[in-house]
């Protein structure tokens, strides 16, 4: 008689968890701010052209270093956990003070680190490493990505001449979307 | 893949934040046009779950694990500065909490693997000799010191450890480990892979022990070996994440010779519902046997089927109000037989079952300053309701620090063996035995003093009633019975601290310190003294650990532990060293050399008795992924 109970109760909350999701959209609603910027980290690698020698060998995994955002090194490792970006698999790493950029593809660097920007990007553009991050003005200070909200939404903008001094390519449909562009000094 | 609790505490902590692996998986999907339309959730009052758990809580990570060179569960939990863990002999193990580290009395730690229960009603304990734990597929355990009573339930009545295995798509590679030493030998051999959508893993393990010694030097006969295998799947489809995990093991004891097999499979559901609630439904089934010869004839069975069933939901009220509560049933079917001794359980089989509902509110008084107020109810087929209420605190007075206070109440059901263990003429049937009771006052503080120092300090006060007492016959002694007399309080500080001097050292120290007191209510007597129910504690505990990176892919790593004496069973105290080297010779092989116990040509940590000494020993290992 008890299992009996329990197996009703049991597909009873199946079958409402069932209902909840022909509800759902098929875009989430809302989600929270981080998780919003890995995501879009995430989908920018596929928009990046790097020069031919950032990679040793075609399976050669992009590298993203994250300096100061554990919050999103976290969410960013979930995504890539089972997920690659131009055929190549994707590699999240920690970043701890002073440690080298050897071998990084992206940098994200986090709100905590902003007095050190200045010497970060000028590392970072010796290296033809993309330098993202959601310091306000960022993109006055040499960061190719900067995001930034704009009425509840995560938008980004795009320092081209950045770009340019890094050896960086990217791609006109990422421009198309950014919020905003700076293509001059 | 966390365990349900945890995955549901950090949704609750982080409800903008959805539990790790659902919305950003989703969300990494969407378009750029999509993502760059999604609103961003209101106001979150809460960050980190972990820098800002108002409890005592040391989470011992996978990287953790590997430098210690562990190579079992209970080894590992050795990291846990809050925990006492004492090895009795090649087989054993007591490890417990804030206490109360006896075979008779580590009844109060509750174990939880990837959400199920490794627990027993025969004698409410985990068996350490019965799982184990491919420890290349931990993702972290997460060792809560203090009650935990009003999210896990009864039985977690001074700390809960939860054991949680990497979720399958992290897994996806094939893995070699093997190690071969001078007191055991083990190997496991992984596949990981997709299947369709879902990503798989299968696994095998097999060891081989050795013997300790006693005092004479003799052989302590304690060889024993055994073999494990099992899966898990992890399939994440249109914003709901499931996951199918099972194992099954057999291990054989040489002397006098005995058997310990089992199996379970265990299926999770989690599901983010909408921006402000997720949910979880988690089914198990587990079954345990234990068979064991009598040193003069005949021999003893223990089987116990589990099934348990439990579900979850975190919704938020406005921005000030998380809340997660839940309904579970556990139903055990315990059975005992015994020809070896004149002890035995009446009824011989038996069915008890645990049913409970909670509910918890986390609520933002101010942005940094957080209250949790909660309560778990309790139905059990031995002790009817019992109520496991908790308060906490928590205040974050400056970034990056965190103090907490909370004041909790816990209980721990009888087990059968209180219940129900008679002989004829020695012991009588308990049928009035209750509950342990425990109110907890706890405090905390935490913090990230630099980039490379942070501290975290715990104290605690817990005053526990009707802890068991083995009461003679008024009249004649014999046949005893079971009943609650003891009461007394602990009290105690679980402290640790990490120090980075450079960017290639890392230090951590830890240190416990408790003291108990405890007196017999008026009128009660107990004839077993003392020891046997309240454990064999030391009075202190310190740990140091030492990691360094050399150059050349090379690991060094020297953890340093010292014990305090164990006086009602005389087992002095004991300062030990573990070491390991390992050389990462290509970035898919790591080599290790490593020795643990190396002070010591031998030492004992418990005695039962007879005192079992565990020698100093060595082994070279292998880890292999392709």
């Amino acid at each position: 008689m008890r299992q009996v109970v329990l197996l009703a109760w049991c597909f009873g909350f199946a079958a409402w968890m069932e209902d909840a999701r022909t509800e759902e959209l098929a875009v989430p609603p809302a989600a929270s701010e981080r998780s919003i910027k890995a995501a879009f980290l995430f989908k920018f690698l596929a928009y990046v052209e790097w020069p031919a020698l950032a990679f040793s060998a075609p399976e050669a995994p992009i590298v993203i270093g994250v300096l100061g955002a554990d919050d999103i090194a976290a969410e960013l490792s979930q995504i890539t956990a089972s997920r690659s970006a131009n055929g190549r698999p994707v590699v999240v790493r920690r970043l701890r003070e002073g440690e080298s950029f050897a071998g990084l593809h992206v940098l994200y660097i986090g709100r905590s680190e902003a007095a050190r920007v200045p010497g970060l990007v000028r590392a970072a553009q010796q290296r033809s490493i993309l330098t993202v991050g959601d310091l306000p003005g960022g993109m006055d200070h040499g960061i190719v990505i900067t995001f930034v909200v704009v009425d509840g939404r995560v938008r980004f903008e795009i320092a081209i001449d950045a770009a340019e001094k890094s050896g960086l390519k990217l791609s006109s449909r990422l421009l198309s979307i950014a919020q905003n562009v700076r293509s001059g000094s | 893949m966390p365990s349900l609790h945890t995955r549901v505490a950090a949704v609750l902590l982080l409800l903008s934040f959805p539990a790790a692996g659902e919305t950003p998986r989703e969300l990494a999907d969407l378009s750029l046009e999509e993502l760059s339309e999604i609103r961003v959730t209101s106001v979150s009052k809460f960050a980190e779950p972990l820098s800002q758990a108002t409890a005592a809580i040391y989470v011992i990570t996978a990287d953790e694990i590997r430098r210690s060179g562990a190579t079992t569960v209970p080894e590992a939990l050795r990291l846990a500065p809050n925990l006492e863990v004492a090895r009795l002999n090649a087989q054993q193990y007591t490890i417990s909490s804030r206490g109360f580290n006896s075979v008779n009395a580590s009844n109060k730690l509750l174990v939880l693997i990837d959400g199920r229960a490794a627990y027993t009603p025969f004698f409410s304990n985990a068996y350490w000799d019965q799982q184990q734990i491919m420890l290349a597929d931990v993702d972290r355990i997460e060792v809560i010191s203090g009650p935990g009573g009003t999210l896990y339930g009864a039985n977690a009545m001074n700390g809960v450890v939860n054991i949680i295995t990497r979720d399958a798509h992290a897994t996806q590679r094939v893995l070699v480990d093997a190690t071969a030493g001078t007191l055991a030998r083990q190997g496991a051999l992984r596949w990981g892979g997709k299947l369709g959508q879902a990503a798989t893993r299968i696994y095998a393990s097999g060891f081989d022990s050795g013997h300790t010694d006693l005092a004479t030097g003799a052989s302590g006969k304690d060889d024993w070996h055994g073999a494990q295998a099992g899966f898990r799947t992890d399939l994440a489809a249109g914003g709901s994440n499931l996951t199918l995990q099972g194992d099954a093991y057999r291990n054989v004891i040489d002397t006098p010779s005995g058997r310990r097999s089992g199996g379970n499979l265990l299926a999770s559901w989690t599901r983010r519902i909408s921006a402000e609630s997720a949910a979880s439904l988690q089914v198990y089934y587990d079954n345990q046997r234990r068979v064991d010869s009598g040193t003069s004839g005949g021999s003893a069975t223990n089987l116990v089927h589990t099934f348990d069933i439990a579900g979850q939901q975190v919704v938020m009220f406005g921005p000030d109000h998380e809340v997660v509560w839940g309904i579970g049933h556990r139903a055990w079917k315990d059975e005992f037989t015994n020809t070896a001794n004149p002890f035995v359980l009446v009824p011989r089989a038996e069915r008890v079952n645990l049913t409970n509902i909670f509910a918890e509110d986390t609520i933002a008084l101010r942005a940094n300053l957080k209250l949790v107020l909660g309560s778990k109810f309790e139905y059990s087929t031995f002790s009817k309701w019992a109520a496991m209420p908790n308060g906490r605190l928590g205040w974050e007075f400056a970034p990056g620090h965190f103090a907490w206070v909370a004041v909790s109440r816990a209980v721990r059901v009888p087990s059968r063996l209180e219940r129900d263990l008679t002989a004829p003429g020695i012991v009588d049937r308990s049928p009035d035995f209750r509950s342990e009771k425990l109110t907890a006052y706890e405090a905390g503080w935490r913090s990230t003093l630099s980039r490379d120092v942070s501290i975290s300090l715990n104290a605690f006060y817990n005053r526990y009633s009707d802890l068991r007492t083995t009461k003679p016959n008024p009249l004649t002694v014999l046949p005893v019975t079971f009943g609650n007399g003891w009461e007394g309080h602990t009290y105690g500080v679980d402290a640790w601290g990490t120090y980075s001097p450079l960017r290639w050292w890392r230090l951590m120290t830890g240190v416990e310190l408790l003291r108990k007191d405890f007196h017999l209510k008026p009128g009660e007597r107990d004839i077993a003294g003392v020891q046997t129910v309240l454990g064999h504690d030391p009075g202190h505990q310190a740990f140091v650990r030492s990691y360094f990176d050399l150059p050349h892919d090379v690991e060094l790593s020297v953890a340093l532990r010292h014990i305090g004496a164990l006086t009602d069973v005389r087992v002095p105290s004991y300062l030990e060293a573990d070491a390991r080297l390992s050389w990462h010779a290509t970035p898919d092989l790591e080599l290790t050399l490593a020795g643990q116990n190396l002070v010591h040509r031998r030492h004992a940590e418990a005695s039962t008795p007879p005192t079992y000494y565990i020698p100093r020993n060595a082994y070279l290992g292998l880890r292999w992924q392709y």
